[in-house]
């Protein structure tokens, strides 16, 4: 049985991650210009992949670049043999941050427009964390932090000497959590809450596993579904506005 | 059987269908004194090595901040909830995972009854 599409409609990404949510054990073949992938799923994850003479995660990392082209999946096929042992989710951050890299290199090349742009969107971050502090009970402050440690919009007083070690320390944090869940091996982290005799400070991770929101409450005033669910909101609301 | 295992289990058995596993970790080597698990894909022992270090570092950040000492720190994750607290005076910390099916507040009342248990019978 077998599944035939194009790329345009969707995308490879999402074939994975469809795939390995359903848990399939099955062949994917792609085409892009002239170029044929094969990957192999069983029980949940990648276990094969070929490209030419390429294998393993090399394969993903290269194919998450394919925006056009054809794909060819049937059901029930095992792989040859284990080529990949990165879980799912870990192989689509990896593509997502080799991707970021590759953009940002390109951007790099000067140019007024995009200055124009990249600034319009930090004002956008900045007004959207003012925004939220409106809607949580017992808001102290907030923060928009990418996975390298840099503070994208802040709505902390303190100095920016301040806010960097904080931005630095809690990515820190976060890494540690992720690495210690991935060891228990129970799934991507989507939230981090650490309460104090003070505070509620509660890290969401975005959909793109590429940054993270903080926000810290007051520990007598705030509520904690509040605050899960606004950060909820607001992380889908970052993704989308930092695409843009 | 010691009196720290048998209330690990007790605790273990308290939360039913939810339960996935719990250490008790030293702060000082990272090494777990005891524990219970029915999940044999969870890894709680090199975990808990990991665990006691975001405790650590969550301490850490937080009392640098103002925000105060830490009570405990929750992971919500695809698969499971895990709750790590300080016990005691901090030279031990408690790492308990559920399913993503639990009730978060009636596992932590429930964390919070025992921990009282559990600093009464570790070592000071």
């Amino acid at each position: 049985m077998g599944m035939q599409g194009n790329l345009l409609d969707m995308a490879i990404a999402d074939l994975i991650q469809h795939n390995c949510q359903d848990r399939k054990t099955a062949q994917l073949k792609i085409e892009h210009s002239g170029r044929q992938a094969i990957l192999y799923f069983e029980e949940g994850n990648i276990s094969h992949a070929i490209l030419g003479n390429q294998m393993g995660e090399d394969v993903i990392y290269e194919i998450l670049k394919w925006e056009e082209g054809t794909f060819d999946l049937e059901t029930g096929i095992k792989p040859p043999r284990t080529s990949i042992t990165r879980s799912w989710p870990g192989l689509l951050m990896e593509g997502a941050r080799r991707l970021d890299e590759a953009e940002h290199a390109a951007s790099l090349i000067p140019s007024k427009q995009n200055d124009h742009e990249e600034a319009h969107t930090m004002v956008n971050l900045n007004d959207m964390l003012k925004e939220m502090s409106g809607e949580v009970t017992g808001y102290i402050s907030a923060s928009l932090v990418g996975v390298d440690g840099l503070i994208l919009a802040s709505d902390i007083s303190n100095s920016a000497e301040d806010q960097e070690a904080f931005g630095a320390q809690m990515t820190t944090l976060l890494k540690l959590v992720n690495a210690s869940v991935e060891k228990l091996g129970a799934g991507i982290v989507e939230d981090n809450l650490t309460t104090t005799e003070n505070a509620y400070l509660l890290m969401r991770l975005l959909p793109d596993k590429q940054y993270f929101l903080i926000l810290t409450v007051n520990r007598k005033t705030g509520n904690l579904g509040n605050m899960r669910l606004i950060t909820k909101i607001y992380s889908e609301r970052f993704s989308k506005a930092m695409t843009l | 059987m010691n009196k720290l295992d048998q209330l690990i289990l007790k605790f273990g058995s308290e939360l039913g269908a939810d339960f996935i596993s719990t250490d008790v970790v030293g702060m000082e080597d990272g090494l777990s004194i005891s524990g219970s698990s029915i999940d044999p894909n969870f890894n709680t022992l090199d975990a808990s090595a990991r665990f006691s270090k975001v405790m650590e570092l969550a301490a850490r950040v937080c009392s640098k901040v103002g925000m105060g000492k830490v009570e405990d720190n929750l992971t919500t994750s695809e698969k499971a909830y895990i709750i790590a607290r300080f016990i005691g005076d901090g030279s031990y910390y408690w790492v308990v995972a559920v399913t993503r099916n639990a009730t978060l507040g009636s596992v932590r009342m429930l964390m919070n009854e025992y921990a009282v248990q559990l600093a009464s019978i570790l070592p000071h």
